[in-house]
């Protein structure tokens, strides 16, 4: 599925303008990396893709659909999001969080009583496998793991369905760099085998380079670059950041 | 120089020292108005009255002793458990009504002895405060649950009719067990039933509030990842908040029983059934001996079970 931007903006009811007419079209298939301090507006952009945020102007459309109104939730089942500090249920066993993947899925009895069907039992094993997870630790309780295991978890129940768009949300910010890059790694080779449009906010212009097909620069809302992940370089990335430095070095 | 004022904040407030001096006053007028001060004066009457009242609980009494001519069908031959028959000489004194003479009888009489007689009956009363604090939890549950979710904010109910559960939890919660017994006791007579509602209603208002409070308190995260692929309200309450607030859900629960033993003894005051009823009875006919043996019961039990629900919440939670 492609993600199409049409002219978009977002301003919060806090007044705070977090996109300012982004117009972009994400091919199906790409791995697309948006790089940008924090406060950019990648975060906003990746959840106007699944409609957690509004647009206050223009579209967004996904494989043709607007993600907006009747057609979100269903929508939303093709997308999957890997979040910044996890969202995961700390409490509740890492199997039972990978299977909340599935959670539109399953009948309202297999949820209640927590049974899964034997189809979701065996796609859980597999995902979690695919990830880098011991299956004995698919009894543990995901706040007992550390920071690098709890976001195998994130990846596993983002892939569990084979989701055609998966959105990445600084995925690797908590982390420290060798499980940052093993995280990238696993989500790179995951969309490859299955052809997913890959979008992901970071803050790492070296690692954008390694993992992206396509690199999006994003300040103050706007798009200020976008070229293909080679053709990114350092020149792009002092622009993007030096202002910011600029900036500190001035208030000090 | 210009002295330039240190930003730093002050300690204290004006204010806040006004408040104090006022509070100390009001303490002082209301604990003359209360008598305090014959807490303090030594060797008053009440303290002589007090070491006297708690002698007379002792030694706690364990038997039952009762005339065997008082009770129905007695067959010597086959007495209860651990019982045996003591003869005991009674005199009486009557008056002569032609001498108007004191007129002394004396007769043996057989008395049934049952050594742990009254121990046993404190013991079965003591189960059935159990029993009533047991329902009561179980009734609590059944109804504070479903006030807890349709009183939640952000959960299934928009905020006027959350706010109508709200408010009807509180009600159940401003309601005192005791002040409820003693109504429910006159509607449905003297014993345990009054009790488990009454412990039942109360315990709705205190674990709806709790849970409501924990569906509330739940990490939003997890709750937003679920509605991020389109899961539906059920499944992120089962799959996100469900799992969130189940331990705590059985450490209030247990709280809650905790607490229904300790009231459900002082509901029995009131004729809400339990140790309590049995304690009110003899302590209003004067037996202070049985009084002292269900006291310590009481007391053993309230312990011992302190330390039973601790250590259980300290492993559920």
């Amino acid at each position: 599925m492609d993600v199409r931007f049409d002219a978009v903006s977002v301003q919060y009811s806090s007044g705070h303008r977090a996109l300012e007419s982004v117009s972009v079209t994400v091919p199906s298939g790409q791995f697309c990396v948006l790089l940008g301090r924090s406060g950019a507006g990648k975060s906003t952009f990746l959840r106007t893709v699944n409609g957690l945020v509004k647009p206050t102007a223009g579209v967004v459309t996904v494989g043709g659909v607007p993600a907006t109104g009747s057609g979100l939730i269903t929508l939303r089942r093709h997308i999957a999001m890997v979040h910044q500090v996890f969202a995961l249920v700390g409490r509740a066993t890492v199997a039972h969080n990978i299977l909340s993947g599935a959670a539109h899925e399953m009948s309202f009895w297999r949820m209640l009583l927590s049974i899964p069907s034997s189809r979701h039992r065996a796609r859980v094993c597999a995902v979690s496998q695919a990830v880098g997870l011991d299956p004995e630790m698919l009894s543990h309780r995901v706040d007992q793991l550390s920071g690098g295991q709890q976001q195998r978890v994130g990846i596993a129940r983002a892939i569990l369905l084979n989701p055609e768009v998966i959105l990445v949300d600084e995925p690797i910010s908590n982390l420290d760099p060798e499980t940052a890059h093993l995280m990238l790694t696993l989500l790179k080779a995951h969309a490859v085998g299955t052809g997913a449009t890959v979008i992901c906010g970071l803050h790492q212009p070296e690692l954008a380079r390694q993992f992206a097909d396509r690199i999006i620069g994003l300040d103050a809302g706007r798009v200020v670059a976008d070229c293909a992940a080679d053709h990114f370089g350092k020149v792009n990335a002092d622009a993007l950041y030096r202002n910011h430095v600029s900036h500190i070095l001035a208030a000090a | 120089m210009s002295l330039s004022r240190n930003p730093y904040p002050k300690s204290y407030s004006i204010q806040w020292v006004a408040i104090i001096i006022a509070g100390l006053l009001l303490l002082g007028f209301t604990g003359h108005r209360l008598e305090m001060g014959r807490l303090f004066a030594a060797s008053s009457k009440e303290t002589v009255s007090l070491v006297d009242l708690v002698s007379r609980f002792f030694p706690p009494q364990l038997a039952e002793r009762r005339m065997a001519s008082k009770i129905a069908n007695f067959d010597a031959s086959n007495l209860p458990m651990f019982a045996h028959i003591e003869h005991e000489v009674k005199t009486e004194e009557r008056i002569d009504p032609k001498t108007l003479a004191i007129v002394r009888t004396q007769s043996r009489q057989a008395v049934l002895v049952e050594p742990f007689g009254y121990a046993g009956r404190v013991a079965v009363k003591i189960l059935e405060t159990f029993e009533i604090a047991v329902w009561g939890t179980i009734l609590s549950l059944f109804l504070g649950l479903p006030l807890a979710l349709l009183g939640a904010r952000s959960l299934i109910s928009p905020p006027l009719i959350a706010g109508a559960f709200r408010a009807v939890t509180a009600l159940l919660r401003a309601l005192p067990e005791l002040i409820s017994a003693l109504l429910l006791v006159a509607v449905y007579g003297f014993g345990p039933l009054a009790g488990v509602l009454a412990l039942g209603l109360h315990g709705a208002g205190f674990l709806g509030k709790f849970f409501a409070e924990e569906i509330e308190n739940a990490d939003k995260g997890s709750q937003e990842a679920l509605v991020a692929i389109g899961a539906s309200r059920f499944a992120v309450w089962r799959l996100a908040i469900l799992p969130q607030v189940l331990p705590p859900y059985v450490g209030y629960t247990f709280y809650s029983l905790d607490r229904n033993v300790r009231m459900a003894t002082v509901i029995g005051l009131v004729g809400a059934g339990g140790i309590g009823q049995e304690l009110k009875g003899r302590f209003d006919m004067y037996e202070y001996s049985r009084v002292g043996t269900i006291l310590i019961a009481i007391f053993v039990v309230v312990i011992l079970l302190d330390i039973v629900s601790a250590r259980l919440r300290r492993t559920l939670v």
